[in-house]
């Protein structure tokens, strides 16, 4: 009997537990049981969230609800976005973000613990009736030294259907002069091959835009970077997104053949306005020459050897790179491997060359290199380049018509 | 006695049944109990002719029911939609907080968002009381270069970098998870040879942390096409590369995959990434093709039906608006993971309304990761928590090597193989080195040796925390830590900094980096050039700074991102007080 008893009470325990158990689980979620949720619960639960993490998806949000209109309903008019445009360095800018509640119930708001670097006013009201308005304001002061900005602050409400609201803001802070774009890519290129770039100067200036000096900022750029404007006043309709500027001047920037192989890296500097004012835009490319090695972090360009660490000489396996070769003529470009040294390793490993893939400026042969199942071990590392493979690949291209590289390659058991 | 146990273990095993099964919504109990609002609706508020609450795996999630009745439809619901049960409307769904003008392309902008982390962020409690899911997906993007916290304002307060990263997805893989890491791309944010260095290396990390999908940023796309296509394949075919895009072909039409199929068991997840028009438009690679996103993913969504699979996911590598737009022109995605919007991801998926998806953005500069778990719970079929990689994460050691690497590969590249080259300063003067000016300058000498900027070099020669791994040779660092570069351009001018052995007077942020390159000044003072009266006053004149400029110069070192409490309230004139000097004696 005592036991029936015992099993009883725990019973009726756990069942009781379980019962407390669900009810609190289910309110601490948020969902609306025909009652207002409370807001600090929420701002605890989003606390919560951010120590403790667990974050369910509520696919039913309006869940629980015993009067499905008497929930609160947060609209932002107006948007939850703004544009300032374009701000003048110094200057501040603020926005009010108006919340209206168009529910049924009290909307309740409160403002996230916000890293936004906008200063962020407080909310007029806390609590909404329906049908009731409020704002919150964010301030941005133009600093001088960046170019543009966005930021975010994050509202919570007790709406269920919208528990969190991201206001935006942004812009640009605007100078008496800007470039568009602000930096110039001339991506890979030939060192044969001429190509044009352009950009715009903008003045927001009422005077004439005037330029009087530019120039390439590396003197041994000069003679293979050529520039050339034409400066006009702007159309009332034209460049809306610029709507400060009143002049710009076209830019158009010619690379003729000369510039030295590898990467490129320079600035055309302005000076503009009576004042002289100096302005300076990057430009950042690649100058290729006609044939060159493609290899990952493996490769060291200034020895020529890449790495291909190992490969099981019982299994067998292969590594590979590739070679860039440029025609400037309409001419299929072939290749082939001229010598292997050493050549007592011809008969152990196996180089293959695939069919080359067509780019823009060049086209890409995969190199492969194979080590065939049952090769006996080898070792061709070390620090002395007499020690590496050496493979030498020619091609029908009338100048630089070969390359070489260097390998490293252990073939063990 | 056995017996008299048998049933008390029975009577405890019952409670215990109760109370467990009252963790989970849906759960015994919630059947058992009607809540308040009746037994036509289960707890979750779904009228009991929803999806069975234990549902087979397939099909994951549960699309949100259609609102009850007596709710207005969402805003933006169409009849149709309703009507349509394969597309699920959403009663979350809303688009009441007005029109939501699309501002544009969204790249990262100069000015976004704080890097410093909370308290609360630094005792974050991972996926607390998460059972086992049956996959856990690791969500993250726009790294945009900041591969580690550098430590410039303490790296106990900076958020994000890869090492950290690597530390939480390995913590979940440890519990024996089947963890999915996925990247939204934009590794890096700027053009030139040592962002290719930095995307490789960043593309390495991924691989090295098992990523199963990666899609391409914008940014890196701007990239040389041969280096892009380095990391998505190798002659020998023995690389299986990460990258996925549903509408970008690098040199090969089929490179890189369409989409993947990742297996989890006996279940499958499909991923798949897509470029916005909006951001395509912009580039200007001619050996990357981008199509016209609507159309590609059209096309790999049919694809992707037709293979059945469990799960899919879209990763929108564009604006938040545009990713909308397209979850809902194919809508047969349950995750959509957007690289749009500005500062942190928010806490909640969100809805896009006419479709079973929910979005969830990863933030900017990678200093957060998504965790999500998927169930087979169908009132509970998702799980997400947003975490900031605070410093409660430690630095995982294979990333430092790698990083230790990245840092070695510039240290060999040296800066004319990164393209830099010493630049004339827009003033056309040239730098003299701090001690110089200490000869006639000797109070503002004895203050500046006494301040963090006469320290400046050794403290990225022996990082304080990471001491092992120097950067004085990468030019991000150089920048602000010597005398004589362009703090926001990445490149020394010249007569400035080239390295410890050939520039040592240009070591720690000296007098010129603010005042302007003195050479011209020191000599015709010291009589070393013959110049006019006019002319020394004018050389006098130009390194004069005076306070109201001053703060503008200090801001190009003590960004958002490397100073954030120089932009708090009263910041400047805080650290004013801290190295404030007089000119001449």
């Amino acid at each position: 009997m005592r036991t029936f008893v015992l099993a009883f009470i725990f019973t009726l325990l756990g069942g009781g537990l379980g019962y407390w158990r669900a009810n609190s689980e289910h309110r601490r979620v948020g969902d609306v049981v025909g009652e207002t949720i409370d807001l600090e619960s929420l701002l605890k639960a989003e606390s919560d969230i951010n120590s403790s993490g667990e974050k369910t998806i509520e696919t039913a949000s309006t869940s629980g609800i015993a009067d499905p209109n008497a929930i609160p309903k947060v609209e932002v008019i107006g948007g939850i976005e703004l544009d300032f445009g374009m701000m003048k360095a110094g200057t501040e800018r603020s926005h009010g973000f108006r919340f209206k509640n168009s529910g049924q119930a009290p909307l309740e708001l409160k403002v996230l613990g916000s890293t936004c670097k906008c200063t962020i006013g407080t909310l007029e009201k806390s609590v909404l009736a329906p049908g009731e308005e409020t704002e919150v304001k964010l301030t941005w002061k133009g600093e001088g030294y960046i170019r543009d900005f966005a930021q975010t602050a994050t509202i919570v409400t007790n709406d269920p259907r919208q528990r969190e609201v991201q206001l935006t803001i942004r812009g640009k802070i605007g100078r008496t002069y800007f470039l568009v774009p602000e930096e110039l890519n001339f991506g890979e290129f030939s060192a044969r091959e001429s190509f044009t770039k352009t950009f715009q100067l903008y003045s927001c200036e009422e005077t004439e835009l005037v330029v009087p000096g530019y120039w390439a900022g590396y003197e041994y750029h000069q003679p293979f970077v050529k520039l050339q404007n034409s400066i006009r006043r702007l159309a009332s309709n034209e460049k809306s997104e610029y709507a400060d500027a009143r002049y710009v001047a076209d830019f158009t920037v010619e690379v003729v053949p000369g510039l030295p192989a590898g990467p490129v890296n320079g600035q055309v500097h302005m000076e503009v306005g009576p004042d002289r004012t100096p302005i300076a835009i990057r430009y950042a490319g690649k100058c290729l020459s006609d044939l060159r090695i493609v290899a990952g972090s493996n490769y060291d360009s200034k020895r020529n050897s890449l790495n291909l660490e190992k490969i099981s000489g019982s299994e067998g396996g292969s590594k590979g790179f590739f070679i860039a070769a440029r025609n400037p003529t309409d001419k299929t470009v072939e290749m082939k491997l001229k010598e292997l040294i050493p050549e007592n390793l011809k008969d152990q490993i196996e180089i293959e060359i695939g069919d080359g893939i067509a780019k823009s400026s060049e086209t890409l042969f995969p190199i492969t290199v194979k080590v065939p199942k049952g090769t006996p071990p080898f070792n061709r590392s070390g620090t002395s380049p007499k020690n590496y493979i050496k493979l030498t690949f020619e091609t029908n291209l009338d100048v630089s018509n070969e390359i070489s590289i260097f390998l490293k390659l252990v073939v063990e058991e | 006695m056995v017996k008299k146990d048998f049933f008390v273990w029975i009577a405890c095993s019952l409670a215990l049944v109760s109370w467990a099964s009252a963790q989970e919504r849906g759960g015994l109990l919630n059947r058992l109990l009607p809540m308040k609002q009746g037994n036509n609706q289960n707890r979750s508020g779904q009228p009991t002719n929803a999806a069975p609450a234990n549902r087979p795996p397939s099909g994951l999630p549960t699309p949100a029911p259609a609102p009850p009745p007596s709710v207005n439809p969402a805003v933006g619901e169409s009849p149709a939609n309703q009507n349509n049960p394969k597309i699920a409307s959403n009663p979350l769904a809303d688009s009441s907080l007005g029109p939501r003008p699309l501002l544009g392309k969204e790249p990262l902008p100069s000015e976004s968002s704080i890097v410093v982390a909370t308290e609360a962020e630094k005792n974050q409690k991972v996926a607390e009381n998460w059972s086992k899911p049956w996959a856990c997906l690791f969500l993250t993007g726009r790294q945009h270069g900041y591969i580690e916290p550098c430590g410039c304002t303490g790296l106990e307060n900076q958020k994000g970098g890869l090492n950290r990263r690597d530390t939480l997805l390995r913590s979940l893989e440890e519990r024996g998870w089947d963890v999915i890491p996925i990247d939204t791309g934009d590794q890096v944010r700027r053009i030139g040879r040592q962002s290719e260095i930095k995307f490789a290396r960043s593309a390495e990390a991924l691989k090295l942390m098992n990523y199963r999908a990666v899609m391409y940023g914008i940014e890196e796309l701007k990239l040389s096409s041969t280096e892009l296509y380095l990391n998505l394949t190798d002659s020998s075919g023995a690389f299986e590369s990460p990258f996925v895009a549903a509408n970008i072909s690098i040199l090969e039409d089929d490179k890189p995959d369409r989409y993947k199929i990742v297996q989890v068991g006996q279940r499958k997840i499909a991923i798949t990434g897509i470029i916005g028009d909006i951001l395509a438009k912009e580039l200007q690679n001619p050996d990357v093709t981008i199509t016209p996103a609507a159309q590609s993913l059209k096309k790999v969504a049919s694809a992707i039906q037709a293979e059945k699979c469990d799960f899919n996911i879209l990763i929108a590598h564009t604006t938040l608006e545009d990713s909308r737009e397209l979850a809902q022109l194919a809508p047969i995605f349950d995750l959509v993971i957007t690289s749009g919007g500005f500062g942190e991801p928010l806490y909640k998926p969100e809805p896009i309304p006419n479709t079973k998806a929910v979005m969830l953005q990863v933030g900017v500069k990678g200093m957060y990761a998504g965790v999500v778990g998927l169930y087979d719970n169908a009132a509970e079929p998702i799980k997400y928590q947003r975490l900031a990689l605070s410093s409660q994460f430690e630095d995982s050691t294979r990333m430092m090597e790698l990083f230790a690497r990245y840092q070695k590969e510039l240290e060999q590249s040296g800066l004319a193989d990164l393209g830099l080259r010493p630049f004339l300063h827009s003033s056309t003067r040239e730098f003299v080195g701090t001690e110089k000016c200490g000869e006639c300058h000797t109070t503002a000498f004895e203050k500046w040796e006494q301040t963090p900027h006469a320290h400046a070099t050794d403290s990225i020669v022996s990082p304080p925390g990471r001491g092992d791994v120097a950067r004085h040779f990468d030019p991000e660092c150089i920048s602000c830590h010597v005398t004589g570069w362009n703090p926001q351009g990445f490149y020394p001018y010249t007569s400035g900094y080239l390295s410890l052995e050939k520039t040592p007077q240009m070591v720690g942020s000296g007098c010129e980096n603010c005042h302007g390159p003195g050479a011209q000044h020191a000599a015709a003072e010291s009589g070393d050039i013959e110049v006019s009266k006019e002319m020394l006053v004018k050389l006098r004149e130009e390194m004069r700074l005076p306070l109201t400029a001053a703060k503008d110069k200090c801001l190009e070192c003590h960004d958002i991102d490397n100073s954030p409490s120089f932009h708090e309230e009263g910041g400047f004139e805080k650290f004013w007080a801290q190295v404030e000097h007089i000119g001449k004696d």
